[in-house]
């Protein structure tokens, strides 16, 4: 099997939207997590850059330009990569999946009341410095 | 070319925000312009290392995700606020910045109900290195296995793990250590912490590398010194003669070392 039919039988079985996770970059063959590696880096990386960085692997670990350019689509197909520009602009940045919010964080319920009481904390401790401070200077007398 | 170095470790507790502060200070004393980024939002701590509280750090990285604030607004220059003590004070004029994460509840409470644009962080990430020129960017992420630490892990060029010589701490290292094989780190060490004195500290060391098949760049020792100082102050600076000290400068050699 080729990388790309690899990577085609991977993506079709997922149904995922809105782009890659951390996880599904693990699961990517290791020609491609390299990349994405490399275009995290980069935030943008024209197509030459990826041409150039493939070029310099060891020959057994390279792929064909037209391997390359497959797995690519495959991956902007996905919603794992963003395409960018075209002809010799072409380029490519990662996508990744948003972190998603959770209702069930306890900081949701005592969050606010954490607040104020650091807020109280900070308070007495300055009026108690300003107290101290205070002590040792009398205040002005009335002429 | 600037490297990111991720400090990380699978459980908690094992001394990662101390030593992230303690590697990055002693690299920003070695002449190299450094940045530290919080990235634990959820249980932020390295800013009580550099003597900072929820008023003095100013602009956060929560702020900075919600699109509120450029990420080079969050950055605060330590070396310009090192404050008395006797660690930090040599910090003084050094490149060092910290990005940090908030401590107020009802921010972390936000982030963690809305989420947030892993995308965002990753361009704050690389942004921070431009803005600031950094050679080096310490990332302290949050323990255990989550998105932003996998973020963190890909992106870096050099990976940190700690752990302490505990069976438990042994077992999470495993899998630490493979997704970081999988994710193609380029430089993956292991800095064992809280070793008890008693213990030969070199067998240790071989002993480990062996179980882990990665080069361990230190056992540094459970010392109540650093338990005395109490995040306080920045420990290798404030006692260089320590030998917790003396184990933190030689990771920081391993770190120059690969550029």
């Amino acid at each position: 099997m080729s990388l790309f039919d690899k990577l085609q039988s991977e993506l079709d079985d997922r149904n995922e939207e809105g782009g890659i996770s951390t996880v599904d970059l693990l699961e990517l063959p290791e020609s491609l997590r390299r990349i994405m590696r490399h275009m995290l880096r980069a935030v943008t990386m024209p197509r030459k850059d990826v041409l150039t960085l493939v070029a310099s692997w060891p020959e057994k670990d390279r792929i064909s330009e037209e391997e390359l350019d497959k797995a690519l689509k495959s991956l902007v197909h996905q919603g794992w990569l963003i395409e960018m520009g075209e002809g010799d602009l072409l380029g490519y940045r990662v996508n990744l999946r948003r972190k998603k919010g959770s209702q069930l964080s306890i900081f949701n319920t005592i969050g606010e009341k954490i607040d104020e009481r650091m807020e109280a904390a900070r308070k007495a401790a300055e009026e108690k410095a300003a107290q101290e401070g205070g002590e040792g200077t009398p205040p002005p007398e009335d002429e | 070319m600037s490297k990111i170095v991720s400090i990380h470790s699978f459980r908690g507790g094992t001394g990662k925000s101390n030593t992230t502060a303690n590697l990055a200070a002693q690299v920003a004393l070695a002449g190299k312009r450094v940045g530290i980024v919080d990235t634990d939002i959820q249980s932020p701590g390295i800013h009580v290392l550099f003597g900072l509280d929820g008023v003095s750090m100013g602009h956060t990285l929560n702020e900075y995700l919600r699109g509120e604030v450029p990420i080079e607004e969050v950055a605060f220059n330590i070396g310009d606020h090192t404050g008395d003590v006797s660690g930090r004070v040599k910090l003084a004029g050094q490149a060092l910045y910290l990005f940090p994460s908030s401590i107020k509840g009802s921010e972390i409470s936000r982030v963690l109900k809305d989420g947030y644009d892993a995308n965002k962080l990753n361009e704050g990430l690389q942004d921070m290195i431009k803005t600031l020129n950094l050679d080096y960017l310490f990332i302290d992420t949050h323990p255990g296995l989550n998105e932003e630490t996998l973020l963190s892990i890909s992106i870096s060029d050099i990976l940190i793990l700690i752990m302490r010589p505990d069976n438990q701490d042994f077992q999470g290292t495993a899998v630490t250590v493979d997704i970081a094989k999988l994710l193609l780190v380029d430089h993956l060490h292991l800095l064992v912490n809280k070793a008890l004195s008693r213990y030969d500290f070199g067998h240790l060391k071989a002993e480990i590398e062996g179980v882990f098949d990665t080069p361990v760049a230190a056992v540094l020792p459970l010392t109540e010194d650093m338990v005395e100082n109490a995040s306080g102050d920045i420990f290798s600076l404030a006692f260089p003669d320590h030998p917790w000290s003396k184990g933190i400068r030689q990771v920081v050699d391993t770190i120059l070392k690969i550029g």
